[in-house]
């Protein structure tokens, strides 16, 4: 599976899988485009590192529910309050 | 379960909208006013949409307060939406005049404590206003309501009121001397002490007239046929909305009358939305007619509630007519529907249905239906007690009501 790399405003950089980032409508143009971000390496100036880990972890956590049938409990996503209106501003960046 | 009440689709929620949850508690809980000139600082990071969500959020906690507002106050907006507003103080609307000169489309909802002082004020203060939607500004004499139209004289293209008993004759008639001209868009519901709307035909003529919602007169013979069918003579060409929610005095009459000639040009209607709940007065006939007469090649949201008296036909012309446009369906309570009505229901764009009271409906019908309109995403199946917990329609139909499910 393709991997591809989401570097935060500090220089961090994480490896997520191609399907889990192309959730993002944002992410998803990005790598469908004919610019450099669609090489696989996109720089996130706006999210510090951990946005962007947290970011990672919803669209992880997202991916791995998102067809999963009635039966099965799926987990509430914690955010703490310190850091909700950065990510809220994060997740309205990527349509997310 | 409670999910399933919300009517949200998906188990998962958007990051954005756990954000939002828990932005909203926790300014509820700590009534953080750092949090708030947080917010405010990065607002223009925010999206209106989630600002927009933010107030919702808010609002579901009753937590909508003089404090919390600031929030909203940006001097760029034009349009704001407030669904629960019952613990803003005078001083809150006062603040809201001040910090948003621009607003030009402005919704308050339960506005109990919305008094004459405050209205005059957004009267004066928001040069733009062009639309107010207010619900339950009880406070509002009739002499204010006289003033506030005079002030906006010309401006208002859209005015929506529902439950106050303040809002009389006297204020209808002002609203309509000064703005009447103007409306583009007419709401009034629940307004006990309104009884003149034969007043309406008078004084509505905008051309580009385009949303009509009168709803649950106080006596059933103040909105009658005859009123409803001469406004629509003179504003029914270009609706788009139309809404006669428990005008129990209207009959078939008005139909034929009314909206045959009235709302189409050349047999082509524009309505977007026709609701008309718990006329029982109107027969199948009527609406057989109208479904036959008129095409309305763009209805998406439509409502025969409790119109006790339609039957399998009065559905079954209606489908023939919209079923490749409809979105939004409600058939609750139409006790005389058998099977039959089911067989013909294949709508490419719906996605929710309401069947609730519906007595014929049963495991079958549901998964039938749920197979042959691949959108629905929600059936809701109150008081159908032959739609059993063993019913099981397409995967991503939600079924709502049943007396086997337990939160």
């Amino acid at each position: 599976m393709e991997e591809i790399s989401l570097v935060s405003s500090t220089g961090d950089s994480r490896t997520v899988n191609r399907d889990v980032a192309m959730q993002s409508p944002t992410l998803k143009r990005m790598l469908e485009s004919s610019f450099i971000e669609s090489q696989g390496t996109i720089k996130l100036e706006e999210f510090d590192t951990r946005i962007l880990d947290k970011v990672i972890e919803y669209m992880e956590y997202s991916y791995k529910y998102k067809d999963a049938d009635d039966d099965v409990e799926v987990p509430e996503f914690n955010v703490s309050p310190d850091i909700s209106l950065d990510l809220l501003l994060a997740a309205d960046y990527l349509g997310i | 379960a409670a999910n399933l009440l919300d009517k949200k689709d998906s188990l998962i929620s958007s990051l954005q909208d756990i954000c939002i949850k828990v932005i909203g508690k926790s300014i509820v809980e700590y009534n953080a006013q750092s949090m708030v000139e947080h917010i405010r600082d990065t607002l223009g990071g925010v999206s209106l949409e989630n600002l927009n969500k933010l107030a919702q959020a808010l609002t579901k906690n009753r937590a909508l307060n003089d404090d919390t507002l600031q929030l909203f106050l940006n001097t760029s907006l034009t349009t704001l939406t407030f669904y629960d507003c019952s613990k803003l103080s005078y001083e809150g609307y006062k603040r809201l005049a001040i910090f948003s000169p621009h607003l030009e489309s402005l919704s308050l909802q339960m506005c109990g404590q919305l008094n004459n002082e405050a209205l005059l004020y957004l009267a004066e203060k928001l040069p733009n206003l062009k639309e107010l939607y207010l619900d339950g500004p009880f406070l509002i004499n009739e002499d204010t309501w006289v003033q506030f139209f005079e002030l906006l004289k010309g401006r208002l293209t859209a005015f929506h009121v529902s439950n106050t008993h303040r809002f009389n004759d006297n204020a209808l008639s002002a609203m309509l001397r000064n703005c009447g001209s103007s409306l583009e868009s007419l709401g009034l519901a629940t307004l006990d002490t309104v009884t003149n709307y034969a007043l309406l035909p008078q004084y509505l003529n905008s051309p580009n007239f385009h949303t009509l919602i009168l709803e649950e007169p106080s006596r059933e013979t103040d909105i009658n046929d005859e009123v409803i069918i001469s406004l629509l003579g003179s504003i029914g060409q270009n609706l788009r909305k139309l809404s006669l929610n428990r005008c129990t005095g209207l009959t078939d009459s008005c139909i034929i009358n009314g909206f045959l000639p009235f709302l189409s040009n050349s047999g082509q209607s524009i309505l977007t939305d026709l609701e008309l709940e718990e006329l029982d007065q109107i027969t199948t006939d009527g609406i057989v007619l109208l479904f036959s007469s008129l095409q309305f090649p763009l209805l998406k949201r439509c409502s025969l509630k409790r119109c006790f008296a339609l039957e399998d036909a009065a559905v079954v012309e209606l489908l023939l007519n919209s079923s490749s446009t409809l979105e939004e369906l409600n058939l609750n309570g139409l006790k005389s529907l058998t099977s039959k009505t089911f067989t013909f229901m294949a709508c490419p764009n719906l996605k929710q249905l309401n069947i609730g009271f519906v007595h014929c409906v049963d495991n079958e019908i549901v998964e039938k239906i749920s197979k042959d309109n691949e959108k629905l995403t929600i059936i809701e199946v109150y008081g159908d007690n032959q739609v059993t917990g063993k019913c099981s329609p397409r995967n991503g139909v939600s079924i709502i009501g049943r007396q086997s499910d337990s939160i």
